[in-house]
């Protein structure tokens, strides 16, 4: 890989772009390296990615240089093996009924983060997991069938081999087959990967399960009152500071006042800044019916509404497929190529905001990966109190939270950053968020869409006080 | 002269430097709006430039599409200029410049 | 007034209307001291002594022009409001083209120079201005090699030559990258008086203030509407705005107007410096002080929260901002009002209740790339 990053280095066009998003995720293999390993001709090179004319020059030592770079690229596939061992070869069952593939004998590492097992230890697969350990040559793929001889009317099972053209004639919609891409990208860069519907684990929480006592309705109660206001509306004295005797009455003092009296005039979305602004928030939800987006014109019934597909985790070591624990990431699917698909409006976008149940990483509460559990809730009880009685072994850490590994992150507070510093993070980063993936008739991008809050931050420079006394 | 000719023709005598620069005198109407090339010659270079000045307006609808820069090639551009440079009158003043070539004619 | 501040005191005060900070000490015990306070404390106002005129020009696209140098360097000083029209950003052409034609360096007191150190705001004209000088000659330069291997190519040539004027090429781009860095100010002030350059001095020798402060329609909102700065009412600013008799306006004329003056008030009324994102192909740039501070860091978009544009709308302004290293805001309005009440507040001139009527929320949008956050 380092040889590519150099030649990456001396590509005269890398200023052009100038931009260091472009990494090696997006830079096409380049098969002259697999090419010079055939050693069929050592001396042609075929010339890296980034010397292109973008001007038609009348020759077609481009086209010339595209046949030989694509031809070289099929080479190298045809001479590879591809097939499994009958040994460590596993059989899945397609069950069209169901539409979910059971695996009578399962073994291999994929069981850690995919599969339901039942009490017999076999393990049923959802559609798009089926398919992507077929297409990985992991399981080998069948079906069976019950034939009737013409001859002697008897019955026979027999089992057919599917093949892979096969399995994706057996997707419903077109829906079904944009998650699997997305589905298929994400593990195969190694992330673990759930629908958000599926009810095959326990379902962790970072809401409390809505409690029945008195005080916490009176919370709630509360709590909706100060939805109320939690748009700063103009109050009349507000509304003074616009009039022509504003400044003829009061006298300021400080810049800061000024901009005070400025900044009371347009109502703004705050974003939920701590734990418990996010809890308040949740169940003023659960109370109303959305009233706080209300006057929503009636959406064009032409479009669907996005919704949160996907759960994330990064890769990681001890995954509890039974019992995962918040997601690293939320992932909404959009096709773009769909005429009944848009890019989400902001209420659109509000919504999702609203639903939105992973590990909140702005949260200054919570330090490190490990107190995600005294944050959440499993099956209505806190995540940490759940794993005990369930006497998991959940006490294995993952290696990069292992405070003997070398390597561990946890967040070291040596310094104490400035507040300027914090609150540009604020700013960039922003608060709840979520994954966008974008599909463009088959690529795939991602968008990260965070709710920022400039409105509630104050910017306006406050000199220090001895620039006085340089006054003229 | 209209406000956006005499605007851009100033910027580009008194803040670009350029040479000789005139307003062309052939125009035509476009959706109400008059449409006229300024020609001059930039400092550091040896050709002329047609300059082709439009307004932008943050809270209005603009006038550019390309099927306004097609009829001005086709109007207003004689054959020698490859390009043309595209001067927006931005709302604040500012004038950002665009170079658009000719496209290549279809049979 | 002497002008050799630093950019600290220069710019002390971030809005045109100043508070009232030199009021005297107050010694609790002495009596006499609280009469001279509150005796100062009357009589100071926030308000301005004068208030600046504004020429409007155009019919459907305005400019809002200041043309007095004493109120254009007031209003960029107190608030990086409006653009020189023949500047980057700050109106300096005056000076600049002084400079350039050595006029008036006896007569005229350019307060600007000094012993011959050149003030920071010429020097970054000046720098710009080589830079991208070198940046055409090299462009030239390549176009030449370009031609070369084009003919190369039509003849043939073998691989080894076109490597040749690749690695030229390559070779090139070092060179270039290497003077870049070296750009320091040598001043080259010819005396090149152009014909042109005749038209902009008068019969006695001095310069013709060519150069006006154009302000943005929204920064003329504000500085009559919510702050008293400009020496015009704000329905007569409304009025040339959109140009058309009271009765006929309709929603459309104004939605644009209001919502893009919405975000501005929104982002200025919390102290930051809001100039236009032309260059950027945004609405707004966000600077945390002001342009001569730090670069900006916020890009924003302005959005109607029922708004939804094709994904290649988004992602094409997203890439262009990530280019340039900066974050991108999509800042929505949303009307709590239907669209006939609003009309009903624009045309009764009602505007404090008019944009109190919105609300914003925002969100950043940012390419997320998988392979770097499997940590």
């Amino acid at each position: 890989m380092s040889t590519l990053d150099k030649d990456y280095e001396n590509d005269p066009t890398k200023d052009a772009l100038d931009d260091d998003e472009i990494d090696d995720d997006e830079l096409t293999q380049d098969w002259s390296k697999i090419a010079a390993l055939s050693k069929k001709n050592p001396n042609y090179t075929i010339p890296k990615r980034g010397e292109k004319d973008a001007v038609i020059d009348g020759t077609n030592a481009q086209e010339l240089l595209l046949n030989n770079a694509r031809n070289e690229m099929f080479e190298a596939l045809e001479n590879s093996v591809r097939g499994t061992m009958i040994k460590s070869q596993v059989k899945a069952y397609y069950l069209p009924l169901q539409h979910e593939a059971i695996v009578p004998h399962p073994k291999g590492n994929f069981l850690q983060s995919m599969g339901k097992a039942d009490k017999q230890g076999r393990v049923f697969l959802k559609f798009h997991e089926f398919l992507y350990l077929a297409e990985r040559g992991t399981i080998t793929p069948y079906q069976t069938f019950c034939i009737q001889d013409p001859d002697s009317l008897e019955e026979q099972t027999i089992e057919l081999q599917l093949s892979i053209q096969d399995l994706y004639s057996f997707f419903k919609s077109q829906d079904e087959s944009d998650n699997f891409l997305v589905f298929a990208y994400l593990k195969r860069l190694g992330f673990i990967v759930n629908l958000t519907d599926s009810n095959d684990c326990d379902t962790t929480s970072f809401f409390p399960p809505p409690k029945k006592s008195i005080l916490s309705n009176i919370l709630n109660i509360y709590n909706t009152i100060r939805s109320i206001f939690t748009f700063h509306k103009l109050s009349l004295f507000n509304a003074f500071f616009y009039s022509k005797w504003n400044f003829l009455f009061n006298r300021y003092t400080t810049s800061g006042q000024i901009y005070v009296g400025l900044k009371k005039l347009i109502p703004f979305f705050k974003a939920p800044h701590t734990r418990y602004d996010l809890l308040s928030l949740n169940s003023q939800h659960k109370l109303s019916s959305d009233t706080s987006h209300k006057k929503q014109k009636l959406s064009n019934i032409n479009f669907k509404p996005l919704k949160i597909t996907f759960d994330v985790w990064k890769p990681q070591s001890n995954y509890k497929k039974k019992v995962p624990g918040l997601p690293d990431y939320q992932v909404v699917v959009f096709n773009k190529n769909d005429p009944h698909q848009r890019f989400p409006t902001y209420l659109e976008m509000r919504k999702i905001f609203d639903s939105l149940d992973y590990k909140f990483e702005y949260l200054s509460e919570i330090t490190d990966d490990l107190s995600w559990n005294k944050y959440s809730y499993t099956n209505g009880m806190l995540r940490t109190a759940y794993l005990s009685s369930i006497k998991a072994k959940a006490q294995q850490q993952r290696s990069s939270q292992n405070p003997n590994n070398p390597k561990s992150k946890k967040k070291k507070n040596s310094r104490p950053t400035s507040q300027f510093v914090l609150q540009n993070r604020r700013l960039k980063n922003g608060y709840r968020s979520f994954l966008l993936c974008v599909i463009d008739s088959g690529i795939i991008s991602f968008v990260k869409i965070s709710e920022t809050d400039f409105g509630s931050e104050d910017v306006w420079y406050v000199p220090p006080k001895n620039i006085k006394k340089y006054n003229k | 002269m209209d406000e956006k000719l005499e605007l851009v023709r100033n910027n580009l005598v008194h803040y670009q430097q350029w040479e000789d620069v005139r307003v062309s005198p052939a125009s035509f109407q476009w959706e109400g709006e008059n449409i006229q090339l300024i020609i001059g010659k930039p400092s550091n270079s040896e050709r002329e430039e047609c300059v082709l000045p439009v307004e932008y307006s943050q809270y209005q609808e603009s006038l550019l599409t390309t099927n306004l820069i097609d009829a001005t090639f086709t109007n207003l551009v004689s054959e020698e200029f490859e390009r043309i440079v595209l001067a927006i009158i931005g709302d604040d003043g500012t004038v950002v410049f665009y170079y658009i070539t000719r496209g290549t004619s279809t049979i | 007034m002497a002008k050799g501040h630093t950019a600290r005191l220069r710019y002390k005060y971030p809005l045109p209307i100043h508070p009232i900070d030199d009021l005297p000490d107050l010694i609790p015990q002495n009596p006499l001291s609280w009469a001279y306070w509150t005796y100062c404390y009357l009589t100071k106002v926030n308000y301005l002594k004068f208030r600046i005129p504004v020429e409007i020009i155009g019919q459907k696209y305005v400019h809002i022009l200041v043309r007095n140098s004493y109120h254009m360097q007031y209003l960029w000083e107190n608030g990086f409001f409006g653009t020189g029209q023949f500047s980057r950003s700050e109106p300096t052409w005056k000076n600049r083209t002084l400079e350039r034609l050595n006029i008036g360096l006896t007569n005229t007191r350019i307060n600007t120079l000094s012993n011959n150190t050149i003030p920071e705001t010429l020097q970054l004209e000046e720098i710009t201005k080589r830079r991208r000088m070198l940046r055409i000659e090299f462009k030239q330069q390549r176009e030449k090699l370009e031609k070369q291997l084009l003919q190369l190519r039509k003849n043939n040539g073998s691989i080894e030559e076109e490597k040749e004027l690749l690695e030229k090429e390559r070779e090139m781009l070092r060179d270039f990258k290497a003077k870049q860095s070296l750009i320091d100010i040598e001043h080259s002030f010819n005396n090149n008086e152009r014909l042109e350059d005749f038209e902009l001095i008068d019969t006695n020798g001095n310069i013709i203030e060519l150069e006006a402060l154009e302000l943005l329609p929204v920064e003329a909102i504000f500085l009559t509407f919510s702050l008293p700065v400009l020496n015009i009412s704000v329905q007569e600013l409304c009025s040339r705005l959109v140009p058309k008799p009271v009765q006929n306006i309709k929603y459309d004329d104004i939605q644009l107007l209001i919502r893009k003056y919405i975000v501005y008030h929104h982002y200025r009324s919390r102290g930051w410096c809001v100039r236009s994102g032309i260059k950027f192909g945004c609405e707004y740039l966000l600077y945390k002080r002001g342009p001569p501070f730090q670069h900006a860091e916020f890009c924003v978009l302005v959005l109607d929260a029922e708004e939804s544009q094709d994904y290649t709308w988004y992602s094409s302004i997203a890439r262009v901002i990530g280019g340039a290293r900066k974050s991108l805001v999509l800042c929505y309005v949303h009307n709590e009002l239907p669209e006939k009440n609003i009309l009903q507040l624009w045309k009764s001139g009602n505007f404090t209740e008019l944009f109190s009527k919105f609300n914003v929320g925002e969100i950043v949008y940012k390419r997320w790339v998988p392979g770097k956050n499997r940590d």
